[in-house]
């Protein structure tokens, strides 16, 4: 039994019309992003300062420009600590730029630090690959209208992350520098202070350097500072961003609920693949919601959580989509419009996205209360993020394995379909047959371009950042190539899914003939029942349409 | 019951081994003969950036736009100056074991006698200053010593707001341009390999300068990427600029010549001749290795071997509670000195 759907009565040319104009809206997506919007996000370079307190962070000071006893060069430097807790790195974000004092804005959504860690390469200060190296943070904030040194506790952490350095042959020498990974320092999934001032000690314990060199900052080698790199969403693409977001929310929301009366005016209850596509529509609503408006005016770290649950609800739902909406194609298949048929594949959807889940609610959830939490720093953490990505990994490998099989089978039932003697012979089964087939493939290549599209935006994204940053491609064109790449792949996944509910919904020239619509495999039926030569007519009327246009 | 001394050395505390590098810090040969032993101790950045300009550069007559900087930003001057007194200091621990190390070059804004010839020494000097300018001035703002950094565009918190400052070593860079070029309509040839060699030595920032990335997004996969680029250390960028001093190029009217190629007017004098190597260390050798030459540093005129006998920490060890206990070890040096009386005339 096969409802009609919209896209088998459109003629071709109305259906390149429609094509066309859907191009020139994409076109403008990805040109709202190149000329309006920055680059999506941008850094501050941190060296931090080295500094000595005498009082080894008991009186609860915090260490800044102003009151540092700097420590030039710290290889050179006698400690009068057995734990070294007297040296300091400062950093003062962010930086005073043209004697203006800047400031971090709501607009920036999250804040991230990266740290690395300078080596010297030393036959003294031994560095042994994957260095366990601890760190005493503490992260002071100050509202606009504090005094310029009147620092409030943020955070303070014990920070564990391992040390994985290299050096060249060549830089085994005196003066030779190791070429050391980064680190994750902290994410803020707000940026809700103006002004932030993270103080750092790297203690070492003698003691237990003495029973077990493995003990923490034993064998990183021979420190000589640390450098903070700080990342940020820009302002002005969160600006372009959340209008965009803005603008399609109520067009994604008008249709769908469009598309809601029409399966509602059906005299039958709503087909499986229906309802998926009413899901997926409605998922792309909550995707698009600009709930970010709030941020820039309370400071709701989790927004940034929040945002990561939308993307996989809106992905699993997508993926869920794909795998109905073959399945249903399988025309001699009796399990159709049965979602019980699809509950094996669809656990390896759940599977993975429960995974992914676990993984983000752990990383980002955890970071809620200490921003310089890593999953990786602990082995128990590491364990479960390892298990999460791979049962993920596995479990959507299975998912496109049993997805590709599907499809084969609708491409081989299609075949048989055509070269099969009752599709010769009986004018009305072939115009249903020729209607679901047409969906297929109409689907199938819209779905393989917008693919290729957001994979091909993806990879731009990551070409464009590497390649064309630097301190002269400010002014070209490209510089807002990437935010293009961002708004680009939006809009398109906006467009397929309103093509998706404009396309599929029931068609209303189906309405008056909705209560005489009879099961395809009586036949005979067709054949004796007077009242049915309304109905043959009418398919012939639409058969014939496509070639008066 | 201990093993091998060679294992327990190996599990040195990190904090015995600031010790050992002080104690071998303190005993490290002279750079340069002569000079005091052990760092001049400065006082915290701060103070030294509030105080203002010295004396010497304030009323610098060669470079009039360090005269007019030192009065609206005195502190990347300060930066700058001593970014190039850095430069000198790897310049010299380079090529300590050349004929012609560096020493007595003089600072650039000093307008040293060095520099007003073309001599291939003075292309190194000229870029190197540059260099060092820019990675002085550059570091400052990294590490929030200046205020007056400068974005890569005129900007105030709207624009940085709205794109982000990315200023990463260009106003350094810009910095070193502008104090180090001399302004005046003189064209002569020497100023022309001036600015080609002031050149070269921004440049050297930009070709050694390290890009890192970071991948950030959902779950901490690679929906956005973010890279930036940072200037590697001096010792790395004096390592490059005297690959190009090596190779530098004799400049005539018809040369082409790139924009990183050190370029020169003469010939180098016979240093020799020029000043007098009385008293240079010309080599240095302990049990393990040896370095210099001392037959072609000291133009024929011989040496000395002197032996040293240097007492320095080793294997230290932690006693609980808050003790260092350290042997003291004996390590056997032998300076080589030239001998030699100075000649009556001096070129530089």
């Amino acid at each position: 039994m096969a409802g009609g759907a919209v896209i088998e009565n459109l003629s071709n040319r109305k259906l390149f019309v429609i094509f066309a104009g859907l191009l020139v809206i994409q076109i403008m997506f990805f040109l709202i992003g190149a000329w309006y919007a920055p680059s999506p996000s941008s850094y501050m370079e941190f060296e931090m300062i080295t500094c000595r307190d005498e009082t080894k962070g008991l009186s609860g000071e915090w260490i800044h420009r102003d009151n540092c006893q700097q420590i030039s060069e710290l290889s050179e430097y006698t400690p009068s600590s057995f734990d070294l807790r007297e040296i300091v790195f400062i950093a003062k974000m962010p930086h005073t730029r043209d004697g203006i004092e800047l400031e971090y804005s709501p607009w920036f959504q999250f804040l991230l630090g990266v740290l690395h860690v300078d080596v010297e390469y030393s036959e003294h200060f031994k560095y042994v690959a994957h260095a366990p190296l601890e760190l005493e943070v503490r992260m002071g904030y100050r509202d606009k209208e504090s005094k310029k040194n009147e620092w409030k506790e943020l955070v303070t952490s014990n920070v564990t992350r391992i040390l994985e350095c290299t050096i060249a042959e060549d830089e085994k020498k005196a003066g030779g520098t190791y070429d050391c990974d980064m680190l994750d320092l902290f994410e803020l999934g707000s940026s809700s202070y103006p002004f932030y001032l993270i103080n750092i000690r790297i203690p070492i314990n003698q003691q237990a350097c003495q029973f077990d060199n493995k003990s923490a900052n034993c064998q990183i080698g021979k420190l000589t500072g640390l450098r903070l790199i700080e990342i940020h969403q820009n302002g002005g693409f969160t600006l372009v961003w959340l209008w965009t977001k803005t603008f399609m929310t109520p067009v994604v929301a008008i249709c769908l609920w469009w598309y809601y009366n029409r399966i509602n005016q059906l005299a039958r209850n709503p087909l499986l693949l229906e309802r998926a596509i009413l899901l997926l529509g409605l998922s792309l609503v909550i995707l698009d919601f600009p709930i970010e408006w709030i941020s820039l005016t309370y400071r709701i770290p989790f927004l940034l959580l929040i945002s990561d649950l939308r993307q996989g609800l809106f992905y699993t739902v997508l993926f869920s989509f794909w795998l109905i909406f073959a399945g249903e194609h399988l025309i001699d298949d009796n399990t159709r419009n049965n979602l019980k048929s699809y509950r094996f594949n669809l656990s390896f959807i759940i599977t993975a996205s429960l995974g992914l889940l676990i993984y983000d609610l752990i990383e980002r959830g955890i970071q809620l209360y200490d921003p310089f939490y890593s999953v990786w720093s602990s082995p128990t953490g590491s364990q479960i993020a390892y298990f999460a990505i791979f049962i993920s990994a596995i479990s959507t490998v299975a998912y496109f394995i049993f997805l590709f099989f599907k499809i084969a089978r609708v491409w081989s039932t299609i075949k048989s379909k055509r070269s099969a003697q009752i599709y010769q012979t009986s004018e009305n089964r072939r115009l249903k047959v020729e209607g679901v087939i047409y969906r297929f493939k109409f689907l199938m290549l819209f779905t393989l371009l917008c693919s290729a599209f957001t994979i091909a935006a993806y990879f731009m994204k990551q070409y464009g950042e590497a390649q064309l940053h630097g301190d002269e491609a400010r002014d070209g064109f490209l510089t807002g190539s990437t935010s293009a790449f961002f708004t680009g792949a939006f809009g398109m996944c906006n467009i397929y899914v309103l093509l998706l509910l404009a396309m599929y919904a029931p068609s209303h020239k189906h309405y008056r003939g909705a209560s005489q619509l009879i099961d395809e495999n009586d036949d005979d039926e067709i054949m004796e029942d007077p009242s049915n030569q309304h109905t043959e007519s009418n398919a012939m009327t639409t058969f014939l349409k496509p070639s008066t246009d | 019951m201990r093993a091998a001394p060679f294992d327990f050395f190996f599990q040195s505390t990190a904090l015995s081994t600031f010790f050992i590098l002080c104690s071998l810090a303190t005993n490290e040969i002279p750079t340069i003969s002569g000079a005091p032993a052990g760092k001049i101790v400065q006082p915290p950045k701060p103070n030294i950036l509030k105080q203002g300009c010295p004396s010497d550069l304030l009323h610098s007559r060669a470079l009039r736009s360090i005269q007019l900087a030192c009065r609206t930003h005195p502190a990347t001057v300060i930066s700058a100056f001593e970014g190039v007194q850095e430069g000198l200091q790897n310049c010299a621990n380079r090529l300590r074991f050349q004929q012609w190390d560096c020493s007595e070059a003089g600072n650039i804004m000093h307008d040293p006698p060095l520099l007003r010839q073309g001599f291939r020494e003075s292309s190194l000097i000229w870029a190197l200053s540059s260099a060092s300018a820019a990675w002085g001035v550059a570091t400052a703002c990294a590490q929030g010593w200046i205020d007056d950094c400068a974005c890569n565009n005129q900007m105030g918190q709207n624009e940085y707001e709205f794109g982000g400052c990315t200023h990463g070593v260009q106003h350094g860079i810009t910095a070193s341009r502008k104090l180090l070029t001399k302004v005046g309509a003189v064209n002569t040839l020497l100023r022309k390999v001036e600015k080609h060699n002031l050149k070269a030595g921004r440049l050297a920032i930009k070709k050694t300068l390290i890009s890192s990335c970071k991948c950030h997004g959902v779950s901490g996969s690679c929906q956005q990427k973010t890279c930036w680029k940072r200037t590697a250390t001096l010792e790395h960028i004096t390592d490059y600029l005297v690959e190009k001093y090596a190779r530098a190029k004799l400049y005539t009217d018809d040369s082409v010549v790139k924009t990183t190629d050190l370029i020169y007017l003469e010939a180098s004098p016979d240093v020799c001749k020029a000043k007098s190597v009385a008293g240079r260390v010309c080599a240095w050798r302990n049990e393990t290795h040896t370095q210099g030459d001392c037959d072609r540093l000291c133009c024929g005129n011989g040496f000395s071997i002197r032996h040293e006998v240097v007492r320095v920490k080793c294997d230290c060890e932690f006693v609980w509670c808050c003790n260092l206990v350290c042997k003291d070890c004996i390590q056997h040096r032998w300076i080589s000195t030239c001998n030699g009386t100075p000649p009556k005339s001096l070129i530089f």
